[in-house]
C-alpha cells in the first residue's frame, strides 16, 4: 500500500496481472507420439556368452562405484578376475565404440573391478535354502558357474573333481603367466563361502559310480571338460619326445617336470598349442617352432597371445602340416611337413587347408607337441544311459543343457559347447536354470526367452531373479546408428600394459600383463558409450522444452500431458534409452 | 551436476512454443539456475508466444512482457530499483531474441552495458525473426533462406561477441542448449557476478530452419561441435576462454539437416567451411596468454 | 527566501525535494541543464536516487517504466526529438499505469533545425496517455512537478510537466523553494507496491484479447477522468501546506470580458501585461490561461467562457492541416455551449520567436473585430 492507500489487488485490477498456470493447456494433446523411457541392451552384452551386464557396470564404475560394478558382472559370472584375462571378448568385437575410433577395453574393465572390487558374498545368499542336492561333476568354469548359480538359488551343492585342485583347464590348462593361479583361488573361494561343496580327487566313473551319484543327488550336471588331447593321426605318435599339448600342460601345472630338449615343434594354432609353446620357451627351450596349416588370421588362438609368442622369439610356420615324424633310436627327430594352400571355406567359415604336392620340408626336432584339439572322457556316463558322440561328446540339448537322461544335464567342453571359457560359464548358468525348472516344473525354453539377451542364446541372471530390479528392454540391443555420437569426444583405447618385458618373460611364469592403472581406468570407463543404460546424465531431462521429463530420486518419468512429441529427448539421448513411439509412451 | 536447488522449475508446461522449441528449453534451463529471485524481462519475439496470454503465466516468477528494442534498459531500470529497495537479492533477468538484440535492441544494450548495470542478458539467437514469421535479421547466416531472402542473405552473420567483448563487461559467454550443463554453468557464473552479464545462446528453431522437431538439440549440439557456435567465454571483454573442446565435424553435418540451407552448393559449404576455421583460429588465438 | 535560478534548475530542485529514487535521462537542448543539476546533486551526495545516465530518451523512459513497474519513484526529463524518441514508451509508461514524472522543455522538432520554444513536442504526445501540465515561470515548474508525483501516484498515471525551452528553462527567476518537511508533509514517500514480487509472482503485461484490451483502455480513460478532482485537491492542499497554488485553468478578468484570450505557458506572463493594458485603454479583455492539457479541463472552460462572446487563442504550436492545438481542443470544448463563442486562432511564437506585448494587443484588437469563427488560424509573425 502506497501513502495513497493503493494496494496490489488495485493494481490487479488495473493492468493485465498474469497469474494462472499454463498447465490448464494439454499441449500432449498436439500428438500421438510419446516417449517410452526405458534401458535397452547393449551389443557387447548380446555378444558375450556369459550376459555381462556390460553397460551397467561401466555406469556404476563411472560414478566411482567399483564394487556394485563388480557385483554386476558377478550377477551373471563368478570368474570375472578369470575372464578379465583369458576371455576371447566377443564383447570388444560387437562393441559399437569401435565404429567411432576403438573398441572399449571390456575385458581389461572386467579385470580391474576383479582385482580391485570388494566382494560381499553375504548379499548373494539366497534367502531361501532348498532341500534338493545338486552334483556336478567337474570344477573346471562350466561346473563352478553352474554350482554358483545354483547355490545362489538355494540349491545344496556338492562339485566332484578327479583331480587334486579345482579349476578345470583353467587351472590344468592355461599356464600361470596368464591365469595366476591366485586369482583363480579367490574366485572358486567365493563359491565356496556361497555353500558349495568341492570335493577334489573323485573321479566320477571311477570313484564313484554315476549311478550311486544319481541316486545321491537328485540332479546332476556333467561338466567334465575334454581332457584327452587328439592325435595327429601320423605314425610314431608314440615316439619318445612326442606329448600332447594338454598332457604336456597338465603335467607342468601338477608340477611336475617335463624334459623335453631345445629344438621343439608345436603342431596347432589354438590356445593350446600358443600355451605348450610359450611354457616350453620359459622352461628353457630355445629354438621352437608353432606350426599352423593356415594363415594366422585364422588361428583359433587369442591374437594378443600370438603377439606375445612371437615377441618371445619363437617361430611359426604358418600353411604348413606335418606330414611324417623323423625318429632317430626311437626318439623324435624332425617332423616332416607340407606346405599348404587356402581354398574354399569350410563349415566353420574358415578356409580349408589343402597340400601343396611336393613342397615337403623338414623341420628338425628334439621333440614335439601336438596340439591339435581335445576330447572329452565321457565313456563312463554311458552307465546311465546317456548318449554320447563318437568323440566321446555329452550329447545335449543345446537350449536347456539336458541330456538323453532325466534329471542329467551337461555343459561345457565335454557337452560340446564352444571350447571358451566365457562360453563354458555361460553353459554352467544354463545349466543351473535347467536344473531350476527340472525341480520347479518349469518350461527352461520359455525362462531362457524370458531372460534371453537379444537373440542370442545368452541370458540374464540378474533379470531371472529379479526382472523389476533394473527395468530394460532384455530384445533391444542399440545399434550404433542410435548412439548420438555428438556426446562423446574421441579417445585412445587403454589396453592392458605389459608388465614383462619380453626379455624377461621367456624367463618367468610372472603375468605378462597388469592390470589398467587406476589412474587411467575412469578414462576408458568414459569411453564406453553404456549403449542401452540410462546414466542419469539429465539430457532428456534438461532439453525437454514442455517439462515432460520429471526427474525423480529413482530416474525420470514421462509427463505425457504436455508433452508435444517432439522426440527431441529421443534423438538427442546419447545411448538410446528414449524412443518414441505411437501411443502413451510412459516408462514400460 | 544440477545442484539440488536447480531441480526445481520455474517455467511451466502447457505453454505455447512450437513443439521442440529451443528458446523454451533454454529459457526453462536459466530459470532452473537463477531461481525463485529472479524478474525476468522478455520483449516481443517468440518468447512473447512461450510465456503465455493474460490470464496465465508460463513462468513462476515474476516478469514483465517489456518492448522491442529495450530489453536491456528495462532491466537496467530493473535492477537499478532493485538496488534503492535493497533487493539486490534479485536477479534482473532479459531474454532477447537475435532480432531484439543484433538489430533493434543493440543500442540500448550497449547503453546498458557501458553502464555496466547489474543484470543478465540472454539472448536467444534462433537466427532470424520469427515470432513475425522468419524474416531475417543480422544474425541470419550468410546464404540462408528466409522469408525476406528468398533466394539467401546476402549479408553475413553479425560477430555479436565481438561487440560484446568491446564493451568489456565483466562476464559473456556463449551456450548452447545442446550442451546444458556448460549452459547452466555459465548462468551460474552469471548470478555471482555483479554488472552486465552478457550470454549469446544459440536457439535453434525447428520452423524456422525447417528441420524436423526432434532435431532441434541435435541441432545446436551439431552447431557446436562443427566449431561454427563455439562455447566460451569472455571476462572483462579480453580473457578468452573456451569451455568446451569440439569434436570438429564438417560443417555440413550442420548445415544437411535443414532445410534453410537447402539450396548450398558444395562450393558454398566449402566457402562457409573455411570461414568457421578461420574464426576458430583466431579464437583459439584469443585465448592464448589468457590467465583463464 | 527567494533564491536566483533558471527554470531547469528549479524542476532539479524539486526532483530533489521529491524524494525521487530514479533519475534516467539524456541530454538534449534545452533540458541539458536539469540532468547536468541533477548530476551535481548526485555527485555531491544530496540526491536521494540513482541516476541513470542512458544512451537516449528511449531507453531513459524504458527505465523508468521499469523501475517504477519495480516500485520506485522516477523522474525523466527531455525536449523535442528526445520526447518524439520517446513516443513508443509514452503509450508503454501509461499503458503499464505507472506514475513515472516527467519534465518535457518545449522545443521544435526538426526539420528545420532549430532550438526555439514550441510546445508541437509535447502537445503532440497528447494521446499518449498521460496527464500533461503547462507551466507558466519557474516557480509554477518547481510548484507543479511536485504536485505531479502525488497525482500521479494516486492515479496511477504518468504526468508530463512542459515548460518552455528558453523562455522558462534558462530565465534566471527568484524562486522560493520549499522546504523539505512541507514537501514531506505533503508528498507521501514512494511505496507504491511492486509488481515483482517474488512471494506473490505475475507476469505483468502480457497479450490480451480485443474484448480485454478494450476493457483496459476503458479503465484507464475512466482513471484519467477521475484525476480532476485529484488535481484539484492537490493543487488547494499545496497551497494549504506551500503556500502557493495554480488552478487547471487560470481567469483573470473573464467575468465582464468583451474578450477573452487565451493562452499558456511563458507567454502567458506577456499576455498578463497586455490584458491590463488593454483593461486601461478601455477595452474589456480577459485572460484564460490553459496549464492542463490533459484530462482537458472543458467543464472549468465551459463555466468561464459560457458568457464570453469573443475569444481569441495563442497557440505556439501548429498542427498541420488542422491550425493551433488549443484553439481546437478549446473549440471541441465550447461546442456543447448554447452561445457559442467567436473563436480566433493565432499562432505565434513558434521557435521562440518574439510575442511583444504590442503583438498581443494587436491579436485580441482584431479578433474583436471579427465576427465569425474561422478554420484557419492567423499566423502572426514578425518579419511580415
Ligand atoms: C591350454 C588351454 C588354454 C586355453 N586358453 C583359453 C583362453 O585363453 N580363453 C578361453 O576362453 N578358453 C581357453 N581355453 C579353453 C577353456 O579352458 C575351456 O573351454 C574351458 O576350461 C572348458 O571348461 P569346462 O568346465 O567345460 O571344462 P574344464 O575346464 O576342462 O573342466 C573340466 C573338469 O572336470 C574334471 N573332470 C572330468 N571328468 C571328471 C570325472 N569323471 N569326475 C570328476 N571330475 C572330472 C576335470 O578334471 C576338470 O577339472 C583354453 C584351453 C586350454 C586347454
Ligand atoms: C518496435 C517493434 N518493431 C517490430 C515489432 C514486431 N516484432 C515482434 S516480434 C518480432 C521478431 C522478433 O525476432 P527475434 O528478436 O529474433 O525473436 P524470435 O521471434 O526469433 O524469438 C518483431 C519484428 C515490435 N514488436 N516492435
Ligand atoms: S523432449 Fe519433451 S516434449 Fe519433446 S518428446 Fe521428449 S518429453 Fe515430449
Ligand atoms: S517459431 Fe521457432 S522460436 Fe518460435 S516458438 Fe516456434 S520453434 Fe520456438
Ligand atoms: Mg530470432
Amino acid at each position: 500500500m502506497n501513502g495513497h492507500g493503493i494496494t496490489i489487488e488495485n493494481i490487479k485490477k488495473i493492468v493485465p496481472f498474469s497469474q494462472g498456470s499454463t498447465e490448464i493447456f494439454l499441449t500432449g494433446l498436439w500428438s500421438s507420439r510419446k516417449p517410452i523411457h526405458l534401458d535397452k541392451t547393449s551389443p557387447c552384452r548380446q555378444a558375450c556368452p556369459v550376459g555381462n551386464d556390460i553397460s551397467r557396470a561401466f555406469y556404476e564404475a563411472s560414478m566411482g562405484h567399483y564394487d556394485e560394478a563388480l557385483r554386476i558382472f558377478r550377477q551373471d559370472n563368478p570368474l570375472p578376475g578369470v575372464c578379465g584375462r583369458v576371455c576371447y571378448h566377443p564383447c570388444e568385437s560387437q562393441c559399437n565404440r569401435k565404429y567411432y575410433d576403438e573398441a572399449v577395453n571390456i575385458r581389461g574393465f572386467e579385470r580391474f573391478l576383479a582385482d580391485n572390487g570388494k566382494v560381499d558374498i553375504g548379499r548373494e545368499r539366497p534367502a531361501l535354502l532348498r532341500k534338493e542336492k545338486v552334483a556336478i561333476v567337474g570344477s573346471g568354469p562350466a561346473g563352478l558357474s553352474a554350482a554358483y548359480h545354483l547355490a545362489r538359488l538355494g540349491f545344496s551343492v556338492t562339485i566332484l573333481e578327479a583331480l587334486p585342485m579345482a579349476g578345470g583347464m583353467l587351472r590344468y590348462g592355461i599356464p600361470e603367466y596368464r591365469l595366476p593361479k591366485g586369482i583363480l583361488d579367490k574366485e572358486i573361494s567365493y563359491i565356496q563361502e556361497l555353500g558349495v561343496e568341492i570335493k577334489t580327487g573323485v573321479t566320477v566313473g571311477k570313484d564313484l559310480s554315476l549311478s550311486e551319484t544319481r541316486k545321491d543327488y537328485q540332479a546332476i550336471f556333467l561338466a567334465i571338460g575334454a581332457h584327452s588331447g587328439m592325435q595327429l593321426g601320423l605314425e610314431g605318435e608314440d615316439l619318445l619326445g612326442v606329448m600332447d599339448g594338454i598332457t604336456y600342460l597338465r603335467t607342468i601345472n601338477l608340477g611336475k617336470k617335463v624334459r623335453l630338449g631345445k629344438k621343439i615343434a608345436v603342431i596347432g594354432g589354438g590356445n593350446t598349442a600358443i600355451d605348450c609353446a610359450r611354457t616350453a620357451r620359459r622352461l628353457g627351450a630355445k629354438d621352437i617352432t608353432v606350426i599352423y596349416r593356415r594363415t594366422r588370421a585364422e588361428m583359433p588362438a587369442l591374437a594378443e597371445d600370438v603377439d606375445g609368442l612371437e615377441r618371445e622369439g619363437i617361430k611359426i610356420e604358418l600353411l604348413a602340416a606335418p606330414k611324417r615324424l623323423i625318429s632317430e633310436n626311437g626318439k623324435i627327430s624332425g617332423v616332416e611337413c607340407l606346405r599348404m594352400k587356402l581354398g574354399e571355406a569350410d563349415t566353420t567359415g574358415r578356409p580349408s587347408p589343402f597340400p601343396v604336392e611336393g613342397s615337403e620340408f623338414i623341420v628338425p626336432v628334439d621333440a614335439m607337441i601336438a596340439a591339435i584339439g581335445q576330447a572329452p572322457e565321457a565313456a563312463f556316463v554311458k552307465e546311465l544311459g546317456i548318449s554320447i558322440s563318437k568323440n566321446n561328446v555329452i550329447q545335449i540339448s543345446s537350449e536347456t543343457t539336458a541330456t538323453s537322461v532325466d534329471g542329467v544335464f551337461a555343459g561345457g567342453d565335454g557337452a560340446g559347447t564352444k571350447a571358451f571359457v566365457a562360453d563354458a560359464i555361460a553353459s554352467g548358468k544354463l545349466g543351473a536354470l535347467a536344473v531350476y525348472c527340472y525341480f520347479e516344473g518349469k518350461d527352461v525354453k520359455k525362462e531362457l526367452k524370458n531372460h534371453q539377451i537379444g537373440n542370442q542364446q545368452s541370458f540374464s541372471f540378474q533379470h531371472f531373479l529379479n526382472p523389476k530390479h533394473y527395468p530394460v528392454d532384455l530384445k533391444k540391443v542399440v545399434p550404433y546408428e542410435k548412439i548420438n555420437t555428438l556426446c562423446f569426444p574421441h579417445g585412445v583405447r587403454h589396453n592392458n600394459p605389459e608388465s614383462v618385458p619380453p626379455k624377461e618373460a621367456v624367463k618367468t611364469f610372472r603375468e605378462g600383463t597388469s592390470g589398467i592403472e587406476a589412474s587411467r581406468m575412469p578414462f576408458e570407463i568414459y569411453r564406453c558409450f553404456k549403449c542401452g543404460t540410462c546414466t542419469h546424465c539429465d539430457l532428456c531431462f534438461l532439453l525437454c522444452p514442455d517439462i515432460s521429463i520429471i526427474k525423480g530420486t529413482d530416474g525420470y518419468t514421462i509427463k505425457t500431458d504436455f508433452c508435444k512429441g517432439c522426440g527431441q529427448c529421443a534423438t538427442t539421448c546419447p545411448r538410446n534409452v528414449i524412443e518414441m513411439v505411437e501411443g502413451p509412451g510412459g516408462n514400460t | 551436476m544440477i545442484a539440488s536447488e536447480e531441480q526445481q522449475e520455474y517455467m511451466r508446461s502447457g505453454h505455447m512454443a512450437c513443439p521442440g522449441c529451443g528458446e523454451a528449453s533454454t529459457m526453462r534451463l536459466v530459470l532452473k539456475v537463477l531461481g525463485e529471485k529472479t524478474i525476468v524481462v522478455i520483449v516481443p519475439s517468440c518468447v512473447g508466444v512461450i510465456s503465455a496470454t493474460f490470464p496465465n503465466s508460463t513462468f513462476k516468477v515474476p516478469c514483465f512482457h517489456s518492448a522491442f528494442e529495450i530489453a536491456a534498459p528495462t532491466a537496467a531500470g530493473i535492477a537499478n530499483a532493485l538496488r534503492v529497495q535493497g533487493r539486490e537479492d534479485v536477479t534482473a533477468l532479459a531474454f532477447a531474441g537475435d532480432g531484439g538484440t543484433f538489430d533493434i535492441g543493440l543500442q540500448s544494450l550497449s547503453g546498458a552495458a557501458d553502464r555496466n548495470d547489474n543484470f543478465i542478458y540472454v539472448c536467444l539467437d534462433n537466427e532470424a525473426y520469427m515470432n513475425t514469421g522468419i524474416q531475417s535479421s543480422s544474425s541470419t547466416p550468410q546464404g540462408v533462406w528466409t522469408m525476406t531472402t528468398p533466394g539467401g542473405r546476402q549479408g553475413r552473420k553479425k560477430k555479436f561477441m565481438q561487440i560484446i567483448a568491446a564493451h568489456r563487461m565483466p562476464y559473456a559467454a556463449t551456450a548452447s542448449i545442446g550442451h546444458p550443463h556448460d549452459l547452466m554453468a555459465k548462468i551460474r557464473k552469471a548470478k555471482n557476478i555483479k554488472g552486465t552479464k552478457f550470454i549469446h545462446t544459440l536457439t535453434p528453431c525447428p520452423t524456422g530452419w525447417r528441420m524436423p522437431e526432434n532435431l532441434s538439440a541435435k541441432a545446436a549440439m551439431l552447431a557446436v561441435e562443427t566449431k561454427l557456435f563455439p562455447l566460451y567465454e569472455v571476462i572483462d571483454g579480453t580473457e578468452y576462454r573456451i569451455t568446451h573442446q569440439p569434436l570438429g565435424l564438417p560443417v555440413q553435418e550442420f548445415t544437411k539437416i535443414q532445410g534453410r540451407y537447402r539450396h548450398f552448393t558444395e562450393e558454398d559449404t566449402a566457402i562457409l567451411q573455411r570461414e568457421v576455421d578461420d574464426e576458430w583460429e583466431q579464437l583459439v588465438a584469443k585465448t592464448k596468454g589468457c590467465k583463464l | 527566501m527567494k533564491t536566483l535560478l533558471q527554470g531547469n534548475y528549479a524542476v532539479a530542485e524539486a526532483v530533489r525535494l521529491a524524494r525521487v529514487q530514479l533519475v534516467a535521462a539524456y541530454p538534449i537542448t534545452p533540458q541539458t541543464p536539469i540532468y547536468e543539476k541533477l548530476s551535481d546533486m548526485e555527485n555531491e551526495g544530496i540526491l536521494p536516487g540513482v541516476m541513470m545516465r542512458t544512451e537516449s530518451e528511449h531507453s531513459a523512459m524504458a527505465a523508468c517504466i521499469a523501475a517504477s513497474l519495480t516500485g520506485v519513484r522516477t523522474f525523466t526529463a527531455t525536449a523535442s526529438q528526445g520526447l518524439a524518441l520517446m513516443h513508443e514508451m509514452l503509450h508503454f509508461a501509461s499503458g503499464n499505469r505507472v506514475p513515472i514524472v516527467m519534465c518535457n522543455v518545449n522545443r521544435v522538432v526538426a526539420v528545420p533545425w532549430a532550438f526555439g520554444s514550441d510546445q508541437s513536442d509535447s502537445l503532440s504526445q497528447r494521446d499518449t496517455g498521460w496527464l500533461q501540465f503547462y507551466c507558466e515561470d519557474a516557480q509554477e515548474a518547481l510548484d507543479t512537478v511536485i504536485q505531479a508525483y502525488r497525482i500521479a501516484e494516486q492515479a496511477l498515471l504518468p504526468v508530463m510537466v512542459a515548460i518552455d525551452g528558453f523562455f522558462t528553462s534558462h530565465f534566471i527567476e527568484p524562486i522560493e523553494i520549499p522546504d523539505q518537511a512541507s514537501v514531506d508533509a505533503f508528498l507521501p514517500a514512494f511505496s507504491i507496491p511492486t509488481r515483482f514480487n517474488e512471494a506473490d509472482p505475475a507476469y505483468i503485461a502480457n497479450v490480451v484479447n480485443p474484448e480485454q484490451y478494450m476493457g483496459y483502455r476503458q479503465k484507464s480513460f475512466e482513471d484519467m477522468e477521475n484525476t480532476r478532482p485529484l488535481i484539484k485537491e492537490a493543487n488547494e492542499e499545496y497551497q494549504r501546506i506551500i503556500g502557493r497554488g495554480y488552478e487547471a485553468v487560470e481567469s483573470v478578468n473573464t467575468d465582464d470580458a468583451d474578450i477573452v484570450l487565451v493562452t499558456s505557458g511563458a507567454m502567458t506572463s506577456t499576455a498578463r501585461v497586455t490584458i491590463q493594458s488593454l483593461r486601461e485603454k478601455g477595452v474589456k479583455a480577459g485572460l484564460l490561461k490553459m496549464k492542463l492539457l490533459r484530462p482537458f479541463p472543458t467543464r472549468e472552460v465551459q463555466e468561464i467562457l459560457k458568457n464570453t462572446r469573443k475569444i481569441a487563442v495563442l497557440d505556439r504550436n501548429i498542427s498541420l492541416g488542422k491550425g493551433g492545438i488549443w484553439c481546437q481542443e478549446l473549440k471541441a470544448a465550447l461546442y456543447p455551449l448554447e452561445n457559442r463563442p467567436i473563436i480566433t486562432g493565432y499562432i505565434a511564437g513558434i521557435c521562440g520567436a518574439d510575442v511583444s506585448p504590442d503583438m498581443i494587443e494587436d491579436m485580441v484588437v482584431k479578433a474583436l473585430e471579427r465576427e465569425r469563427s474561422d478554420d484557419l488560424p492567423i499566423w502572426v509573425r514578425r518579419d511580415q
